[in-house]
């Protein structure tokens, strides 16, 4: 009987340490601070998960975007772009890494769950990982470093054309391979029952980022240094106009097309808003390995909740409002789409393991396996947790206006429903962003100002 | 299972993990001659490579050669860095500086440039004509700064290419163009490129 009892607790304690937490207390801490606006408290939070105290490097990826976005938002530019730039060294890891340690962690989480896997970076975080740095040199007036940082975004939407039209043929091959064509459309049924409207989440054509794309086309817009840049602007717009139709969009493609020198003016750039996050939705297997015997089947699936705006535009000098042109949220749905396929083959391949072990050893002869066989099914039901991790500091959608440059050089910005903020623009009339960030309604938005490159 | 686990079995487990430790080494020189080591960025030898090429081919144009036998001036206004590595571009306008001052054809100004002088130092030594503490005889006298001849500008672009599933091909291009400032006509230009192919899996910087 002692025996027993130490086999129960033995095994119970594997199957909680198994058990790798979905949403831990860090992370709830974390999204509780940014809806109460408390945005250096959350910093201070995805600094200390993810970042070495010492020396400004990222060490985990998720908590280093997050702190990246929110160092920008707080204007420390420099650790932004230094926390940022080491993230991008765990993406450059995390893309080559190692064949058969990563065949180990994928092992590994077909008995536990992805959350034992590092985070793999979504195509759109690598994206906004160098449009926010190339903001934070412009910001800075750093044009050889923004430069740059708009050349790795134009390379990075480049390849996640490539890298979805390789992904979706591979799950097409996988749903074949594993014989699951039938268990998969059944679980496409029940997730349709529940709710959850897949076909819905439909991506930008090309899986492009219209935001980086616009902002590109306006930074080679007001700060070109040759033809050959003016070029780079047009191209972007064009592509920019033809995903959004956005009016401004096809007003600056009208001024590239006049030509390099720009009239002074104020665009106001609006990133509104948190994106879009994945919740955990729990749903039963149509398998045929369901028996009387099996403790618990089923599995947990990552499925997107929409993000939500700050404001519902921003009016500029009491007349022009801010226009969406580009919607984070649908960026994060079509790619979620395409790998939402991969997913639920995992997932699925997953509970039928897990549930044929748990089957066969609650019909064996001996006692103590049939033990071990209910505790699996407990380990099963405690390690069914879907990976939901996600980049929550990203904004809910783009909006953009423009005025021409005010005689007294103030702007008055108004949330609408939120307090006026007053813009001192710089002395010198030239073409200037001004960039504002709202996370919600409890936030102070932050407003920044973007200078020309070409200002006399 | 604890008759795995005995001295013997110990002690091999210790040998082997020192012997993994001996594998990792200390920082070394390289031999730039012989390295044959290459990154998908730009590096040392890149720079040494095109550097190299460009200053050759320049200094094998006639219209580059003085007709009294003295030196041109040069000013360098600048090489506009469009790729998608943070490198300093003055890496390679120093190695190109460096050399054409040792052909002994060309001498570089540091006080005039369109981006302002990249030594102010010229400007501010005469500043002094009204300092009580110097010498005024030491101070540098006005008209004595030479004016540029040529003006060197450039690019340097990256254009990053797949070549299949995991091979990208990345080209790098360096322009360069030596702008005669008396007619504005163009004496010499050179564009010198260097392709690169390695894994396709991640970016290139």
């Amino acid at each position: 009987m002692n025996n027993k009892i130490k086999r129960f607790i033995f095994c119970s304690g594997i199957v909680f340490t198994l058990a790798a937490c979905s949403n831990p207390p860090s992370r709830q801490n974390f999204d509780y601070s940014l809806s109460q606006g408390q945005l250096e408290l959350a910093q201070k939070i995805a600094l200390e998960e993810g970042v070495s105290s010492d020396a400004d490097i990222a060490t985990e990826l998720l908590w280093s975007l997050e702190a990246g976005a929110l160092l920008r938002m707080n204007t420390e530019l420099d650790r932004s772009t230094k926390v940022f730039d080491t993230s991008e060294t765990l993406i450059k890891e995390n893309e080559t890494q190692n064949l058969a340690a990563s065949g180990f962690s994928q092992a590994a989480s077909m008995v536990v769950n992805d959350n034992i896997m590092s985070y793999t970076p979504r195509v759109y975080d690598r994206v906004m990982v160098n449009t926010y740095k190339a903001l934070n040199f412009w910001q800075q007036a750093n044009f050889n470093d923004a430069r740059v940082e708009w050349n790795r975004v134009d390379d990075r939407q480049r390849r996640a054309a490539e890298y979805f039209s390789k992904e979706i043929n591979a799950q097409k091959d996988s749903v074949k391979s594993n014989n699951l064509g039938e268990t998969y459309s059944g679980a496409m049924e029940r997730l349709g029952d529940s709710g959850v409207d897949v076909a819905k989440w439909a991506p930008y054509d090309g899986y492009i980022n219209p935001a980086s794309l616009y902002l590109h086309g306006l930074y080679f817009l007001i700060n070109n240094e040759s033809a050959a840049d003016l070029n780079k602007a047009k191209e972007s717009l064009k592509r920019a106009y033809a995903l959004t139709r956005s009016k401004q969009i096809r007003a600056d493609l009208n001024l590239a097309n006049a030509g390099r020198k720009v009239a002074p003016g104020v665009w106001v750039v609006f990133e509104n808003g948190t994106a879009a996050h994945k919740v955990e939705r729990r749903i039963d297997l149509p398998l045929f390995l369901v028996t009387s015997r099996v403790v618990y089947t089923g599995m947990a699936l990552p499925v997107l909740e929409s993000g939500s705006p700050a404001y519902p535009y921003l009016s500029v000098n009491g007349g022009r409002q801010t226009e969406t042109f580009a919607n984070m949220d649908k960026i994060i749905q079509g790619e979620f789409k395409t790998e939402f396929t991969g997913i639920l083959i995992k997932e699925l391949t997953r509970a039928v393991l897990k549930t044929a072990a748990q089957a066969s050893m609650r019909n064996s002869d001996n006692k103590t396996v049939r033990l071990l066989g209910a505790l699996t099914g407990i380990a099963q039901a405690v390690t069914t947790q879907a990976d939901i991790r996600s980049w929550h500091t990203l904004p809910y959608e783009f909006q953009v206006t423009y005025v021409k440059w005010p005689k007294d050089g103030q702007l008055q910005i108004n949330p609408s429903g939120g307090a006026a903020i007053q813009v001192d623009l710089p002395a010198t009339p030239q073409p200037v962003v001004v960039y504002v960030r709202a996370l919600n309604a409890n936030t102070v938005p932050q407003v920044n100002l973007l200078t020309s490159k070409n200002a006399i | 299972m604890m008759k795995i686990l005995n001295k013997k079995t110990l002690l091999a487990v210790a040998v082997a993990f020192s012997l993994v430790g001996c594998a990792e080494q200390g920082a070394y020189y390289v031999d730039s001659k012989n390295d044959s080591v290459a990154v998908m960025g730009l590096d040392y030898k890149d720079f040494e490579m095109a550097a190299t090429n460009m200053v050759d081919d320049m200094l094998s144009s006639d219209l580059l050669v003085h007709p009294q036998g003295g030196r041109y001036v040069l000013t360098v206004t600048g090489i506009v860095n469009d790729t998608d590595q943070r490198i300093d571009t003055d890496q390679l306008t120093k190695k190109i500086r460096t050399s054409l001052l040792n052909s002994g054809r060309f001498v570089v100004t540091t006080a005039i440039n369109a981006n302002g002088p990249e030594d102010e130092m010229t400007r501010k030594v005469r500043e002094l004509r009204k300092s009580k503490m110097v010498n005024q005889k030491t101070v540098k006298k006005d008209g004595r700064v030479i004016a540029p001849d040529f003006s060197l500008t450039g690019k340097i672009i990256q254009q990053n290419q797949r070549v299949n599933s995991s091979t990208q091909q990345v080209e790098y291009y360096f322009q360069l163009t030596l702008t005669n400032l008396d007619d504005g006509l163009a004496y010499w230009e050179k564009e010198y490129p260097i392709i690169k192919r390695g894994d396709n899996r991640t970016a290139s910087w």
